[in-house]
């Protein structure tokens, strides 16, 4: 086994291993206003240093850290070094030289000449239009909601992906993928039970199991207590993946990703699997997501977006560790077309679409 | 009070006090300087008590000068029950916290429950001692109130999402599978996935706290690498190249410690990888049936 291949071993065991825990919140653990100025970064370094010690061993802060940063849109950005006084011009010259590039850049969006990148992609218009066409017809059969990622991830479902096809004559490939599928058996069981969500378990209503003094978890007030009774979420069991493949009548099929020069090829798929060819054969990659991916585009060979269900945007600008953007809307995504690494189009499964040039920081509806 | 450190506060940070007042006088021209400096006495209390030692004299100025006092301010009007203040609080936040309640449940009803639920706990519902209880309470102006709501939000979200209780029932089911059902097709099993769970545990305590926390919030959290690094004080590509220093570091520890204490052989450590993934994957349903 290489490193790498066993770094890709070990990469499902770290997640999984990494979401257990206990989660009960504790009397240590910190209040909203501790969570808040450690967001905003008020806290004094020996406050962030001790805070950071508590946050990195309690699922529980670390759950609430992470539902906060995807609350918080307007996040301060990492302080750079204090400015030096040669900076100030430079820094002008630089955002002069910015504007022009922008403005360049805004002007080539424009040309009806296609960049290669779409020209590449052009090829694939009528496998896209199928793919949208499935789409639909996903979204139209499939349930009302789908499990999302962190749902299936709590159940800590498995990351291990099944070898892509091996291409015709290509022995090495399809000795590798053999391999793979014969040790897959047990993954490619689970990966159809994948799409349990802990609705499928019947999870009932109920209250909290220890009621949590407001003081806990906002701190200090004037006066005592409410009460903190919460009202459960009621959820309907979700189908498993054999169903949503019964009531859609198709699979998901693995969906090829080449860049222009033909360097880049990834192969992506359900359950967020993305796999990418290096010399003559695949390596898995992680997405960091468990939904189906629907379409990608690569700018180059290191540059690739990548979209699918429930709003999901993926971009990689290494080639090998992927990015999960902050999408315009959950809806499923049924195509992109990509420049580089900061501009690209993503089309919904309803028609819409939208634009960035900031490499998803800020999206623009077309 | 008695014995209070604080006693002189007004008098000795007067100055300051003044400042915050002028600042949150601007916004909010009808609220007290008696109440205003009555939170600012509260909200350095308040941080004072997390504190491990007492602060001084300047790290008190410098908490003080760095409030937000606009916003503090309005949380003292809105405990007051000062209607256009509510107003204010109503129609600046409401559209923000229900953007956020959607950011964290990815559920348009769930969102507008909590957010709303939120509100009402916001206004004070519940009254104590004749006087309504309201959230704002707790609120001191460290941090921006839309912050702080936004941190109240995620600690609701992750309290009601049983989720994470299960993940503890879970990882209890998942030892007493271990424990008492080694696959008969392999009954050497189980020692391989105890090896592993404990060098992994291991592995991961001997990181720093920092490279804990990253790792977390990237698979546990699935954060961005953006929203990473903006918690963490960090450019993407240092997020990026942490997590893979963290995980390669976690690996090779992990391979050590079997290697060193358990003795397993390169074939070994492989099939250790194959049946923690599988035990971890695999047979979800006798999981459920644990937890039933």
């Amino acid at each position: 086994m290489t490193s790498k291949e066993r770094d890709n071993a070990f990469e499902p065991l770290a997640r999984m291993g990494l979401q257990s825990g206990p989660v009960q919140r504790g009397a240590e653990c910190a209040d909203a206003a501790i969570v808040a100025a450690f967001v905003e970064r008020k806290l004094s370094a020996a406050e962030r240093s001790r805070w950071e010690t508590h946050f990195a061993g309690c699922a529980y802060c670390t759950a609430v850290l992470g539902a906060a940063a995807r609350a918080g849109q307007e996040l301060p950005q990492p302080e750079t070094s204090r400015a030096r006084w040669w900076a100030i011009p430079l820094t002008g010259t630089i955002a002069a030289a910015a504007l022009a590039a922008l403005f360049l850049h805004l002007h080539s969006l424009t040309q009806t000449t296609p960049s290669p990148a779409i020209v590449a992609e052009s090829a694939r218009t009528d496998e896209l239009a199928s793919v949208d066409k499935r789409a639909a017809n996903l979204q139209e059969n499939a349930p009302a909601t789908l499990p999302s990622a962190p749902e299936m991830l709590a159940l800590n479902e498995p990351v291990a992906r099944e070898a892509p096809p091996a291409a015709p004559g290509n022995v090495e490939a399809r000795d590798a993928q053999q391999k793979s599928s014969t040790s897959a058996g047990p993954h490619a069981k689970a990966d159809q039970q994948a799409t349990i969500s802990k609705r499928a378990i019947g999870d009932a209503t109920s209250a909290l199991e220890r009621p949590v003094a407001k003081k806990e978890l906002y701190g200090t007030a004037i006066g005592g207590a409410g009460t903190a009774g919460e009202n459960s979420l009621a959820n309907a069991p979700a189908p498993s993946s054999q169903t949503l493949e019964k009531a859609t009548g198709s699979v998901v099929s693995p969906i090829e990703i080449r860049s222009a020069d033909g360097s880049g090829v990834w192969q992506i798929g359900r359950g967020g699997s993305i796999s990418r060819r290096v010399a003559t054969s695949w390596e898995a990659e992680s997405s960091g997501v468990a939904s189906d991916l629907i379409a990608g585009s690569a700018a180059s060979s290191d540059i690739c977006w990548v979209v699918g269900r429930g709003g999901v945007i993926l971009r990689t600008t290494d080639g090998e560790h992927w990015e999960k953007l902050a999408p315009p809307t959950t809806s499923d995504f049924a195509g992109v077309v990509a420049q580089s690494a900061t501009s690209a189009i993503v089309t919904a499964s309803d028609g819409r679409r939208f634009a960035t040039i900031d490499g998803g920081v800020s999206w623009h509806p077309q | 009070m008695a014995g209070d450190p604080f006693r002189d506060l007004g008098r000795e940070h007067a100055d300051l006090i003044a400042a915050a007042y002028a600042r949150a006088q601007g916004a909010h021209p009808d609220l007290p300087e008696e109440t205003f400096a009555e939170a600012i006495g509260l909200s350095v209390r308040a941080w004072a008590d997390k504190l491990d030692a007492p602060p001084g004299l300047g790290e008190i100025r410098a908490y003080i000068e760095t409030l937000h006092a606009e916003d503090l301010a309005l949380a003292c009007l809105c405990r007051a029950g000062d209607a256009p203040a509510w107003e204010k609080l109503v129609t600046e936040y409401r559209n923000a916290l229900y953007a956020a309640a959607r950011a964290i449940t990815r559920d348009e009803g769930a969102s507008r429950d909590l957010a709303d639920e939120l509100y009402a706990d916001l206004y004070g519902l519940a009254e104590r001692e004749g006087r309504r209880r309201s959230l704002l309470d707790y609120f001191h102006g460290r941090s921006s109130l839309r912050t702080w709501l936004q941190a109240v939000i995620a600690q609701r979200w992750v309290d009601r999402n049983r989720t994470f209780a299960r993940a503890e029932r879970i990882a209890a089911a998942q030892e007493t599978i271990a424990a008492t059902a080694p696959d008969p097709a392999d009954p050497s099993r189980a020692p391989y996935l105890a090896a592993f769970a404990r060098t992994f545990s291991a592995a991961v305590a001997e990181l720093s706290s920092r490279d804990r926390l990253r790792l977390n919030l990237y698979y546990a959290q699935e954060l961005t690498l953006k929203e990473i690094g903006r918690l963490m004080n960090e450019y993407e590509s240092s997020v990026s190249r942490h997590l893979l220093r963290s995980r390669k570091k976690l690996r090779h520890r992990v391979e050590e410690l079997l290697r060193r204490e358990t003795h397993l052989d390169e074939e070994q450590i492989r099939l250790c990888y194959a049946f923690a993934l599988e035990w971890w994957s695999a047979d979800l349903g006798r999981f459920f049936a644990e937890l039933r």
